[in-house]
């Protein structure tokens, strides 16, 4: 029996059929992808953020704050949130950098202009009320 | 026939797909920072001992600085009275204790962003 339709017109639809099919795999993909990249960042920004979090709770919990020293250790007491000048300029900022893993971190009442994630934490310096900044890149930006 | 049907799978693909799309990326998880802002400033007037005294214009005074500063509204509740510098529309609260007019009380420190 002969052919009611020639093989040229067969192939043609069979490409428009195709296409379709690669355009929604290719778009697929892209998208995926775009996902994927999106969910990335997004976690390594929640990281870093998480990161300045618990790097502004030591500071201002314990590192830069007043404290009593006790001969019995049991007894000596920091005050958190009372930023003592001292204890603020021995902080060892380049110690919880790396301790966090941190490629850059900044800890200052003037908040950094470079680039990085940067949070603040209230406190009090002097008797004063003051924001205290923490500005820091991931290792891997 | 099959170009047809291909076609209105891709339509209906690009559709589904457009309302993933649309769909918000999720933002940072803030709320610890929030709360953490919210006990440093009841550390703060703890510390300049608003919260002994209870003295209502120095809370509101050290409110205000914050607000200045960080942008933050601050509400300062106990039974049916208040001290805020604007109402929070969004807000973190923590319970804390203080002595008013020498008798400790439960009071709610709630921080937000402006809606004014």
């Amino acid at each position: 029996m002969k052919q009611s339709q020639p093989n040229a017109f067969i192939s043609l639809d069979f490409v428009l059929a195709i296409l379709p099919v690669l355009l929604i795999l290719f778009y697929g993909l892209s998208l995926s992808n775009l996902l994927v990249e999106n969910s990335t960042q997004n976690m390594e920004s929640q990281i870093l953020f998480d990161k300045l979090l618990s790097a502004s709770d030591y500071v201002v919990r314990y590192a830069a704050v007043e404290k009593t020293i006790s001969p019995n250790p049991k007894e000596s007491k920091s005050v958190p949130n009372k930023i003592s000048e001292e204890e603020f300029s021995k902080l060892d900022v380049n110690s919880l950098k790396e301790k966090l893993g941190l490629s850059s971190l900044e800890i200052s009442f003037e908040k950094s202009a470079s680039s990085g994630a940067c949070i603040y934490r209230l406190v009090l310096y002097n008797n004063e009320i003051k924001k205290l900044y923490f500005c820091g890149n991931n290792e891997y930006n | 026939m099959n170009t047809i049907e291909a076609i209105l799978s891709l339509m209906i693909f690009m559709l589904i797909i457009s309302s993933f799309i649309s769909v918000p990326t999720p933002e940072l998880e803030d709320s610890p920072y929030k709360l953490k802002l919210a006990e440093d400033i009841w550390r703060i007037l703890y510390l300049k001992g608003e919260l002994t005294n209870f003295q209502e214009d120095k809370i509101l005074e050290d409110l205000n600085k914050i607000k200045e500063l960080t942008g933050l509204c601050v509400s300062i509740n106990w039974k049916e009275e208040s001290i805020k510098t604007c109402e929070p529309s969004e807000f973190v609260v923590v319970k804390r204790i203080a002595f008013i007019n020498s008798s400790p009380e439960m009071i709610s420190i709630k921080i937000g962003v402006t809606n004014e």
